[in-house]
């Protein structure tokens, strides 16, 4: 897809993930490619500025695990305030949505 | 080299006020790669094909790694960057503010040692007023057209105007007969001027007005006016000894008129011997009002108090003196005999005597 597409949900989506229970970069990438059925392949090393930026922002918190492997992983979790940007994403995306299947659907079937 | 070095390797040096757990954080890209590393090898075991999959799905592992560390640290490097420069600005604009102070100061500084040079060029400030007077005094002999005469004392005696204090001036006469005073405060003054060889005195009243040159000529009485006295006493009693002196006190003369100028003459005093020599350098010192008895068959009076006669310096005598042309009158005369036992001892200078006559005064005629 479009990259600028997927630019301005990649937040939405990592909070999105991320708010069903604690987890770390690689899986949050593989459930988004996955559950999108490989339609959102995003450089996976993108993925971590974004997840730091958030944590900077009081989005998403982060503790260390230490792996099976021997290998020290780091989760991430949200918080209340990232839930609430979360809750905000949705809507707008809602709207966003349909508004676009408003002006698409006559053309495509959408409406 | 394992992810985690790779990675390490490819951050900044360490930057001072780095979080401790900044490059940590980081390293979780390495697990990241880790668990890809592993899904690429259950698809294809050459390890090459799996690492160049892995870094194709996560991009340059290297360049993201950076990108975090500079995510984290841009703000604080930013600040450190803002307040290095505000230092800078603020360093500059002190030095500036002290370069333009110093340069300030520097040219009050050479103002005030200009203007201390241009104070120290100029005349020092008088002492004195500047309305203050000045009093020129010439003294001639004979007439104002006269030759000057030197060593005539002059004083002035008085107050100035806005003074309470008397104040006393004196000056000596130069070789041109001139006598400076001032600068002397304005105010009423009597000038004294003595003739020291005649022992003549000159007084008058002189007024010394603001910023007033006061210029005064006084006429002496003229050489030919002054007369050389001998004595001769004569008519003695026979009781007087040889080596007895005699005191003589003569009242004082008319006032002596030298062209505009009125001159006194002296009350003179002094002392002579049988011969009519004037003893100098003879003063009176005392006397002891005890009792001598009288000689017998002398005739003598009884009672005499005795007088001593001391004297500063060595008696000499002269055989005459110089007095100015003028009437003096013998007001008394007394004798005294030398009594070098009843004086000091050691005083080879002192002349002693007693008075013998029954009166210590006797007029004797003068010749």
């Amino acid at each position: 897809m479009d990259s600028r597409l997927l630019w301005g949900m990649v937040d939405m989506l990592i909070l999105d993930v991320v708010s069903r229970g604690p987890t770390y970069g690689y899986q949050i990438a593989q459930t988004v490619l996955s559950q999108s059925s490989g339609y959102f392949e995003l450089k996976e090393g993108s993925l971590y500025p974004a997840l730091h930026r958030m944590e900077r922002q009081k989005l998403l918190t982060s503790y260390w695990e230490e792996t099976q492997e021997g290998r020290r992983r780091k989760f991430y979790k949200i918080t209340l305030a990232g839930q609430r940007a979360l809750d905000e994403k949705r809507d707008e995306w809602a709207r966003f949505s349909a508004g676009v299947n408003g002006v698409l659907g006559g053309a495509y079937g959408l409406a | 080299m394992g992810w985690p070095d790779a990675i390490a390797e490819g951050l900044p040096p360490l930057h001072e006020g780095e979080p401790s757990n900044l490059r940590q954080d980081i390293i979780e890209l390495a697990d990241h790669l880790a668990m890809a590393m592993q899904r690429e090898l259950r698809r294809n075991e050459d390890g090459h094909v799996a690492r160049r999959a892995v870094l194709a799905r996560f991009g340059d592992p290297l360049a993201v790694a950076r990108r975090l560390w500079w995510d984290a640290m841009k703000e604080k490097i930013m600040r450190d960057r803002l307040m290095l420069v505000g230092v800078a600005v603020v360093l500059v604009a002190v030095l500036a503010f002290l370069g333009v102070s110093w340069a300030a100061q520097n040219r009050i500084n050479q103002a005030i040692l200009a203007k201390l040079e241009d104070l120290s060029a100029r005349p020092s400030a008088p002492a004195v007023p500047e309305n203050w007077s000045k009093a020129v005094i010439r003294v001639v002999e004979g007439a104002k057209a006269g030759p000057p005469v030197a060593d005539v004392v002059l004083r002035l005696n008085g107050k100035p105007f806005t003074d309470s204090e008397q104040s006393v001036l004196s000056a000596e006469t130069d070789a041109e007969g001139r006598a400076s005073f001032g600068p002397v405060g304005p105010g009423k003054y009597q000038l004294i001027a003595s003739d020291g060889k005649l022992g003549l005195t000159s007084e008058s009243e002189v007024a010394l007005y603001p910023g007033q040159v006061f210029d005064q000529t006084l006429v002496c009485p003229p050489k030919s006016a002054r007369g050389e006295v001998k004595f001769q006493l004569s008519g003695l009693p026979e009781w007087v000894e040889p080596g007895w002196v005699w005191g003589c006190v003569f009242a004082g003369a008319e006032p002596v008129l030298a062209d505009n100028t009125s001159w006194n003459a002296p009350r003179p005093g002094l002392w002579l011997n049988a011969a009519g020599e004037v003893l100098q350098g003879v003063q009176f010192s005392g006397y002891e009002p005890t009792q001598v008895p009288r000689p017998p068959g002398t005739g003598r009076p009884a009672l005499p108090p005795v007088f001593y006669l001391a004297s500063e310096g060595s008696v000499t005598t002269a055989p005459s003196v110089t007095w100015a042309a003028a009437t003096y009158r013998l007001e008394h005369m007394s004798v005294f005999a030398p009594r070098p036992a009843r004086i000091r001892k050691s005083a080879s200078n002192v002349v002693g005597g007693r008075l013998d006559p029954p009166s210590r005064r006797a007029s004797l005629p003068l010749k």
